[in-house]
């Protein structure tokens, strides 16, 4: 069987997850594979989410924020990008592949646009192949039986 | 026990013996991989003929690491669907080998006996003393931050110790200690050492610099009631200075503090125990957030009344050797050794 | 070197002025150094009266970051009071602190975040001229053991039971010092001393650049093999003004972000998360690599920082008391900026130049 990267999610209920589960559930290509974490604003979405969800071994993770231009609360989400931003840049100095971690601020509707976004995501991490760096990995212990 | 005499050659052909049974630690003196494997941060096993140095005064890290391992696995379990296993709790192999660790000072050997104290009844602590061999050299240099003969210690003292070497001008005094020690040396052609090499022992041990007269004065502290220490106004300025990290008790031989938590990952887990320090504020915090040591200056107290009053009542000695490992490397310079001066200033104004 | 050093005299001055301003009860308190026991140490002090005055000294060592303990001292001259009622009107006793460049930007911080009232800070600027790091100077001796160290205006005679040796001061001044460019403090209420003048460094992020223009690979080598010794004794933490959080993510145990003990990736981890809570707010005073008990060079990542928040941002934290702070407050117009630059996010695209909009933007906002 081919590998299929696990991918984690962080999606906006307001304007980017309607509709999300149909584009789970209907995207027949990887869909055990994806998990989406709905969160009521993209800016509630911590740096720790996004680190822990590498150090449980997601292979990519997806932070898709909606449009500004339709966002309920666009000025939080600025900053929030603002430090995203930041945060890709030091893992990619740190050595971590580009790619793991992408944003997508980008002006999207619901639905079919999340999924395009999701599989053409999956597919890049499908390339770089799976995660090691700041995953973390338990040493085997022989227990007594 | 016997006291035998022996050349850096025939050390070397000792070592090298030792490697054939056992894993044999040495200081690591470049900067040592904390994550070792083998839970030893700050030392690293040598093969065969690997070249090593001692460095001068205490080993960078101390040997608390073998005994009280960062961290301690005390149980694993298995949380994932489906898994036979599931939410069973198991204990983890110990191991019984033998393994030699080369190079520790008086200090460290004599911390060992301390921590055996509080640690009497722990079968994982007390099963590592039992693996692990001590080989130990006496100092001939006392670095500016060394004050073991004012904790009742000396450069010389060999307690603690499987086998002690003391360098002599043409070799080592290598005194056997125990069994372990016994073991170590079995089936070695050893002379047994002169009378004039052992009368140069004993000096060291009796002679000038041996011992400080400053440890008898240090005595009246275990005497002084804890209230007229504890409210000294020194740990005001000292609480105030302290940024609390935990560098001085994590490299300290003699601290012992742990907590334990468990970890999953991906369906596996651990319960481990890993240190702790007084020095944190979670340290004393209670689950109904009310938290006893709240304040800087009664966690910076704590440590110190800790080694020099709440320790010694309870087991008897300092639980402090005086390597002086935290002095140096305290970031807003604590010295111990003016909190004691000022402690004991303290009992005289009595 | 029996003239008296810059320092011995800024000593001096330390002493007059904290006379004066306890005697005449302008401040309560004031946060400065007192000798170390050891060489090339010394001790924060916070003078509450008269006689400790004669123990303030200013050196070549001073390497800690004295704003951390500013808000602590601030709430331990106030008036108490019981935490139910409301906090009490009257004016508050003030602290006066000694400020370099980089530790009046803290406060800076400091009171753009709200942990400080401007007006019970008394700021007594003086002009940096690098800090000697200790470590450094160790390297040179390997294997002795220094008993003192003398300090001249450009160079240190340093003593051992058999040696006595002079070296070059600005040698052995530490990295961040070597490439700092504003040595001044930007906030001074009581000068001490000469005025410093702002360094010109063409190549501010050197050492940044120079792993950035390394492979990804070679790039993860370095970061696993410098944080691999990390004891996790959170010294780089506590000693670090910008951190204060009750409890911090490390210690959080539901959820657990972090595991707790020697693993290569918490330890990983928490270096990059701790960076990343300093980004846009450090301003690169060296306190927690000079504090870090195994050498580790961790300041690496937030100067990463510091060169992504100018370049995409133009900022310098803490250089205006009155500018916001970058990525928390920005006015909404930058959104475009930010979109238009970014939205493509192929990997290349990643590092951003800096936008004349965006500077102006910030700076104005
Ligand atoms: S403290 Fe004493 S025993 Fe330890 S290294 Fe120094 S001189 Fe040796
Ligand atoms: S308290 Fe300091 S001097 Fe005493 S044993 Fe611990 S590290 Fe060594
Ligand atoms: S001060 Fe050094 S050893 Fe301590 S936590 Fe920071 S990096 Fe690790």
């Amino acid at each position: 069987m081919s590998w299929e990267p696990g991918i984690v999610v962080f999606c906006c209920s307001e304007c980017r997850c309607t509709g999300v589960e149909e584009a789970a559930g209907s995207n027949c290509k990887a869909p055990c594979n994806v998990r989406i974490v709905r969160v009521p604003c993209a800016s509630l979405i911590s740096e720790y989410m996004i680190m822990s969800a590498l150090r449980s071994g997601a292979d990519g993770i997806l932070v898709a924020g909606g449009s500004f231009d339709d966002c309920h609360s666009a000025g939080e989400k600025v900053g929030d990008h603002r430090r995203f931003v930041l945060l890709e840049n030091l893992l990619e100095f740190i050595g971590v592949e580009p790619g793991r971690v992408h944003l997508s601020w980008e002006s999207a509707s619901p639905g079919d646009q999340l999924r395009v976004l999701i599989e053409n995501f999956t597919e890049e991490v499908k390339a770089l192949g799976p995660a090691s760096k700041l995953v973390k990995q338990l040493e085997p212990v022989q227990v007594v039986e | 026990m016997q006291t035998w005499m022996i050349s850096p050659v025939e050390l070397d052909g000792l070592i090298q013996q030792w490697q054939k049974s056992y894993a044999v630690y040495v200081p690591a003196l470049s900067k040592p991989a904390t994550a070792a494997t083998d839970c030893a941060p700050g030392w690293r096993r040598i093969n065969a003929g690997e070249p090593w140095t001692l460095p001068v005064g205490p080993t960078p890290a101390s040997v608390k690491s073998f005994y009280f391992p960062q961290p301690e696995i005390l149980m694993t379990f298995h949380l994932e669907e489906n898994h036979p296993d599931k939410g069973v709790m198991r204990e983890p192999l110990k191991s019984h080998e033998m393994q030699v660790v080369l190079g520790v000072r008086p200090c460290d050997a004599a911390s060992v006996l301390l921590n055996q104290l509080p640690f009497t009844e722990d079968p994982l602590f007390m099963a590592k003393c039992q693996r692990t061999a001590l080989v130990g050299f006496t100092c001939t240099t006392r670095l500016s931050t060394c004050f073991c003969t004012e904790m009742g210690g000396s450069p010389h003292h060999c307690a603690g110790l499987d086998l002690a070497l003391s360098p002599l001008q043409n070799g080592f005094l290598l005194e056997v200690l125990s069994e372990k020690g016994e073991t170590l040396v079995a089936g070695c052609k050893l002379v047994p050492a002169s009378e004039s090499d052992l009368a140069v022992l004993a000096d060291r041990r009796q002679g000038q610099g041996a011992t400080s007269s400053y440890s008898s004065q240090l005595e009246v502290l275990k005497a002084c009631a804890l209230s007229r220490l504890y409210d000294a106004p020194m740990w005001q300025e000292l609480g105030e200075a302290c940024i609390n990290c935990g560098a001085c008790t994590f490299i300290c031989p003699t601290c012992f503090c742990f907590d334990m938590q468990d970890e999953v990952v991906q369906g596996q887990g651990r319960r481990i125990r890993y240190w702790d320090s007084c020095m944190f504020p979670l340290y004393s915090q209670h689950t109904s957030g009310h938290n006893p040591r709240g304040k800087k200056l009664q966690r910076t107290r704590n440590r110190f009344l800790h080694k020099l009053k709440y320790f010694p009542d309870r087991f008897g000695p300092f639980s402090c050797v005086g390597c002086g490992r935290c002095i140096g490397d305290c970031p807003v310079n604590i010295d111990i050794r003016e909190v004691l001066n000022d402690l004991v200033r303290r009992t005289e104004l009595e | 070197m029996n003239m008296a050093t810059i320092n011995d005299q800024i000593t001096d001055e330390i002493r007059k002025e904290a006379r004066r301003l306890l005697k005449t009860g302008e401040v309560a308190a004031l946060i400065g150094y007192a000798a170390g026991s050891l060489p090339m140490t010394v001790k924060p002090l916070v003078v509450r009266c008269l006689e400790d005055c004669e123990r303030l000294v200013w050196n070549t060592f001073c390497v800690l970051n004295l704003a951390t303990y500013l808000p602590e001292v601030l709430s331990s001259v106030e008036t108490p009071y019981d935490p139910r009622d409301p906090r009490p009107e009257e004016p508050q006793a003030k602290v006066a602190i000694l400020a370099t460049g980089c530790w009046s930007r803290n406060i800076v911080i400091q009171i753009q975040e709200k942990r400080v009232d401007r007006e019970r800070v008394v700021v007594i600027g003086v002009g940096s001229r690098g800090m000697v790091s200790r470590a450094k100077v160790k390297a040179l001796f390997p294997e002795k053991d220094i008993l003192t160290v003398d300090e001249g205006d450009h160079e240190l005679v340093v003593h051992g039971a058999d040696f006595t040796e002079t070296i070059n001061r600005w040698a052995v001044v530490r990295d961040n010092c070597q490439t700092c460019a504003h040595p001044d403090p930007v906030l001074v209420d009581i000068r001490i001393g000469e005025p410093v003048s702002e360094r010109k460094n063409p190549h501010p992020f050197q050492q940044v650049e120079l792993l950035e223009q390394r492979s990804s690979e070679e790039r993860w080598a370095w970061f696993t093999a410098e944080f691999s010794t990390c004891i996790r004794c959170y010294a780089c933490r506590n000693v670090c003004p910008l951190c204060y959080c009750p409890t911090c993510f490390v210690d959080d145990a539901r959820p657990q972000w972090l595991g707790k003990s020697l693993d290569a990736v918490d330890t990983g981890l928490f270096h990059v998360l701790r960076a990343f809570h300093c980004a846009g707010r450090c301003t690169d005073c060296g306190a927690c690599e000079s504090v870090c008990p195994m050498g580790i060079n961790m300041r690496m990542l937030t100067k990463k920082l510091n060169k992504d928040v100018r370049d995409l941002y133009g900022i310098e934290a803490g250089m205006e008391p009155e500018a916001p702070l970058p990525l928390t407050t920005f006015p909404l117009a930058s959104v475009e900026f930010i979109v238009a630059d970014l939205a493509p996010l192929p990997a290349a695209a990643r590092i951003v130049q800096p936008s004349s909009e965006g500077d102006e933007s910030c700076k104005h906002g």
